[in-house]
């Protein structure tokens, strides 16, 4: 894999901890720039994953920034959405169900469903247990499907709370 | 693989850091350093003036590479405009939220009548934890970064340095172990602001 396919596949793992994409670009630069700078080169994506994943903790879980969401990222009002049927089967959507998501479950779904990885090696990469990864997959999963089937996502502000955070 | 698998990857396929950024990123890259010894190894029986005289135009080239590669950081960093998460004008609580880095996160001395403070956030010099705190030129209206960070040995060899870098205009500079850098409008301004 070279550079810029590390770094494309860096920021999309980086997308499924943090939605916002200025964060995610943020974690992957400053992964990239550490792992050289500590290494003299990114190597392997799983070296990349691990560092964004720890710089991610590092600034976001562990310190709690997450109580200052900037405006942008409200949501918007109910009644300025397009209807339910258009919503339905707008990419939107699902970029908002899994906004809602938690991000250990948007993490795990992410590594499971886009990078192929099984729950043991995500429970390597995430330092969970097996079966709490089975189960983070299987909620998301579970979470999403009824959100695509009820139609438009309604607001929610536990979304915006907890964006980013619990794991 | 189901509708909904075939779904998420599809919406993480249309996820893409676009290719000019990429190549932003590419170019501020720190750069792969060759131990020394397999260089001065190479050099072999070259006499030992030589290999002074090498090693001088090494550390020169070294240096010139990294203030390259901060001032492309920095100039890059300051494009994206960041939104900030702490947003408070009060230079202290900036800095109190900022508590994991283990610097002052501006220069000493009061603060310049010349910018309003609206917040800061955390980010990254050359792979090191970094605060930047966004400032509006009161008189211009114009947009500013302040950066700190630790002083690393790395840091240490970029010289004091105002300049315009990609039409940023930056100033570089470090205090004891504090390396700032300041960018903003054209004209790179020294801190404090000389109208002040």
């Amino acid at each position: 894999m070279n550079d810029k396919d590390l770094l494309q596949a860096g920021y999309r793992y980086a997308l499924s901890l943090r939605t916002r994409a200025d964060d995610a670009d943020d974690l992957v630069q400053e992964a990239w720039y550490r792992l050289h700078r500590h290494g003299g080169r990114a190597g392997s994506k799983a070296h990349l994953f691990t560092t964004i994943r720890n710089i991610y903790v590092d600034r976001w879980r562990r310190d709690q920034l997450i109580a200052f969401e900037p405006l942008e990222t409200v949501d918007e009002p109910a009644d300025s959405r397009s209807t339910i049927d258009d919503v339905r089967h707008d990419a939107r959507a699902l970029a908002r169900l899994l906004d809602s998501l938690r991000a250990a479950e948007r993490e795990a779904l992410f590594l499971n469903v886009v990078e192929g990885y099984t729950a043991q090696e995500i429970g390597d990469l995430t330092g969970r247990p097996r079966g709490t990864v089975l189960s983070l997959i299987h909620r998301a999963k579970q979470k999403l499907r009824q959100g695509l089937a009820a139609g438009p996502v309604q607001p929610s502000l536990e979304a915006g709370k907890r964006k980013g955070s619990a794991s | 693989m189901t509708d909904l698998e075939s779904r998420l990857r599809e919406h993480y396929a249309r996820a893409r850091l676009s290719d000019s950024r990429i190549e932003q990123i590419l170019a501020a890259t720190p750069a792969k350093v060759t131990p020394p010894r397999v260089w001065y190894a190479r050099l072999g029986s070259v006499a030992a003036a030589l290999v002074v005289g090498l090693a001088v135009l090494h550390f020169h080239l070294i240096e010139r590479d990294i203030t390259t590669r901060v001032l492309a950081e920095i100039a890059m960093n300051h494009g994206k405009q960041l939104d900030v998460e702490i947003a408070s004008g009060d230079p202290a609580i900036v800095a109190q939220a900022l508590d994991r880095l283990d610097v002052p996160v501006r220069p000493p001395g009061q603060w310049p009548a010349r910018y309003a403070l609206l917040g800061g956030r955390y980010c990254s010099i050359q792979g090191g934890l970094a605060a930047q705190l966004k400032l509006r030129d009161r008189g211009s209206g114009e947009l500013y970064t302040l950066y700190a960070t630790r002083l690393t040995p790395d840091l240490e060899a970029v010289a004091d340095t105002a300049i315009v870098y990609d039409d940023v205009g930056i100033t570089l500079w470090h205090r004891r172990d504090v390396f700032f850098a300041l960018a903003g409008s054209r004209t790179p301004r020294a801190w404090p602001p000389e109208s002040d």
